[in-house]
């Protein structure tokens, strides 16, 4: 038996009970955009799922929000969208990391800017395993190792009351 | 400049002056190039028990076979393994063919799979030495065009480069027929291709990720700095066979491995064979039944540190009598490639299970700060800024010249195996200082993923100071186990 289950498998445990439906074909949103929001991001990302032959997408709904799921370049991503229709959170779990930045949408400048700052105080090398990074409207932390990558990001405006950020993963 | 941190401990005596020395007040920036050369008296090294044979090679930790702390371009920082192995053209039959060259300042990495040298280490026309590999490397192609890799690293840095193939020898081993990847952030050039597709990968920021080995190296109109490491390259030998696991690899519109004209525009993502065409594991593709593993040998360095250990990394476990162990546990590690936590075992610290994996590249501990970490606090909190560099680090609570006892259970993936470890760590800010000592086995970073997304327990090099740690490949087995597994 396995002692601890990843972070898919454990997401996928909490949730499972919750399900109220399922259904694929939700569109691509980005953080503080609408479920329909922003096409050229959709299409962006579509081009980069489109490569990977394994992808998969699921939707499924807490009380407090609902959760798409799919896959780029073999790694799951998934986006908290709240139940007034608003992306306030994704989160990403896999082997390697994802290119996350075109899904930050109005806040990716903000999030950039933050970056540059922190790595001119922690510079960039092989030993840093994780950088959580702040702004004024914005929080993006990821990390790991060889094989296994995660983070997650999200506007603390944005989330739903009773949401914390441990819930975005 | 050299901060002096509230009684700090100066081990040993300056024998040149400091002028324009780089030691800054983070110890994260010591990792980067330094400007210009430390000097001093340093502490005694320390040695492991001497192995012996053609299954060893020499590894030291900030020692003989990493770039010179006086290399203004490339002084390495603390905690780091090297290892030198010499790279020849495919098919060379002996390390001394002509057009091999030696490539030393590697590090040694065993939570990496692969070799991967810096292009602008590699010789291309060394009229002194009569070699010139990288005329003599042949590009890894898909369906006729070039290869190109990227590999993302947890900080939100890559790197980026072609993929050649070589024939590499380690210690006194046969060479192995292996891809390597050939570092090289401007392969492909600028714009919508190339290491920008990297860049956006390392998920870090619009540009200024993707590695070289020194600012100095990087052309000054070229869009990456500051990204030194102090390597010449990473010697990849972790758990698996090769890098098929996180390497993205992408084919290129070129047919050669040089920078500007190697990788045109059109740049596509696509799957390798993952026995053939991706960076292999040199230690899986030993003869004589020593591709089974391999054994890390490191002394131990005390409470202060010292300037550098010597050791050895021993390929094959229980093979032969120079890498069989009289007495270990061994840890079954998760070989589940479908799943987040590949290649991890699991620790429990004050009763919380947490991922674990050990990890020579890693400069020190990074462990989750928190209930299951008492008796510790954030160096940080003991001054009113960060500007000594220690936020972010572990701390014996008390701001005092202390150690304190961090244990746990390391247990394997599955199976009852459980051994308890106790770890030994100070506050660096009193002994921290790289004029006399770079080797350091009482170091613990913050894993700062802990607080809102679940941290592993990382057993960086400290870990391996001290102790003989047995490494079992997945897909292979040993007397100890099937691998992939540690054993110690």
């Amino acid at each position: 038996m396995k002692l601890v289950t990843s972070p898919l498998q454990r997401l996928v445990l909490y949730l499972a009970g919750l399900i109220l439906n399922l259904h694929s074909g939700l569109a691509h949103a980005h953080l503080g955009g609408g479920i329909d929001s922003i096409e050229a991001d959709r299409k962006f990302l579509k081009g980069e799922i489109a490569q990977n032959s394994a992808q998969k997408k699921a939707a499924m709904t807490h009380a407090q929000y609902s959760v798409q799921e799919m896959v780029v370049d073999g790694v799951p991503v998934r986006e908290y969208l709240s139940n007034s229709g608003v992306v306030f959170g994704i989160a990403w779990a896999g082997r390697h990391q994802v290119n996350f930045t075109p899904l930050l949408g109005s806040y990716r400048a903000e999030y950039e800017t933050a970056f540059q700052a922190h790595r001119a105080r922690y510079p960039l090398h092989h030993g840093l395993k994780s950088r959580s990074i702040s702004s004024g409207n914005i929080q993006v932390e990821f990390g790991g190792h060889m094989g296994s990558m995660r983070g997650h990001a999200y506007v603390p405006s944005l989330m739903p009351p009773g949401v914390i950020a441990s819930d975005i993963k | 400049m050299i901060v002096s941190y509230p009684g700090f401990i100066l081990i040993g005596l300056l024998s040149l002056s400091l002028v324009g020395c780089s030691a800054s007040s983070s110890v994260t920036e010591e990792l980067g190039c330094k400007q210009s050369a430390l000097q001093a008296d340093p502490n005694p090294g320390a040695a492991a028990s001497p192995v012996s044979g053609s299954n060893v090679m020499a590894l030291t930790v900030n020692g003989s076979q990493c770039l010179s702390m006086s290399d203004p371009n490339s002084a390495v920082g603390p905690n780091s393994p090297c290892a030198s192995v010499t790279v020849c053209p495919p098919g060379a039959t002996s390390a001394s063919d002509s057009n091999c060259q030696v490539i030393s300042g590697l590090l040694v990495d065993t939570g990496s799979i692969g070799l991967r040298v810096f292009r602008s280490v590699i010789q291309a026309n060394d009229t002194t030495n009569g070699t010139a590999l990288f005329s003599h490397l042949t590009p890894v192609t898909y369906r006729g065009s070039t290869v190109a890799e990227c590999v993302t690293y947890g900080d939100g840095s890559a790197d980026w480069g072609p993929v050649a193939n070589a024939t590499v020898f380690m210690g006194g081993e046969a060479g192995v027929a292996t891809p390597i990847q050939l570092i090289d952030a401007y392969y492909g050039g600028s714009g919508t291709n190339g290491w920008s597709i990297c860049n956006s990968l390392a998920g870090g920021s619009s540009s200024n990720v993707v590695l070289d080995r020194c600012p100095t190296n990087i052309p000054a109109s070229a869009p990456v700095s500051g990204t030194g490491l102090g390597y010449n390259g990473i010697l990849g030998l972790g758990l698996y066979p090769n890098d098929s696991i996180y390497g993205y690899y992408y084919s290129c519109a070129g047919t050669s491995l040089s920078s500007s004209s190697g990788c045109g525009s059109a740049v596509s993502s696509i799957t390798l064979s993952a026995s053939q065409k991706t960076l292999q594991n040199p230690v899986s593709l030993l003869t004589d039944g020593n591709n089974n593993g391999l054994v890390l040998e490191l002394p131990s360095v005390g409470n202060i540190g010292v300037s550098s250990a010597n050791g050895y990394v021993v390929f094959g476990v229980s093979n032969q009598p120079n890498n069989t162990p009289t007495s270990v546990t061994t840890f079954p590690v998760d070989s589940n490639n479908s799943d987040n936590g590949f290649l991890q075992a699991l620790v429990t610290l004050n009763g919380q299970n947490l991922p674990a994996f050990i990890d020579s590249g890693s400069t020190f501990y990074n462990i989750p700060l928190g209930s299951s970490t008492s008796g510790f606090v954030d160096c940080g909190g003991f001054h009113d800024d960060n500007s000594n560099g220690w936020s972010g680090f572990f701390c014996p609570t008390g701001d005092s010249n202390t150690f304190g006892s961090l244990t746990f259970s390391f247990l394997g993936f599955s199976g009852s195996h459980s051994l308890s470890v106790s770890l030994t760590l100070g506050n660096p800010m009193y002994f921290y200082n790289p004029l006399s000592a770079n080797v350091f086995s009482d170091i613990a970073s913050v894993e700062s993923l802990a607080g809102s997304l679940s941290g592993s327990v990382d057993l960086g090099l400290p870990f391996y100071l001290g102790r003989n740690i047995y490494h079992g490949i997945y897909g292979s087995s040993s007397s100890l186990s099937s691998g992939p597994y540690w054993a110690f």
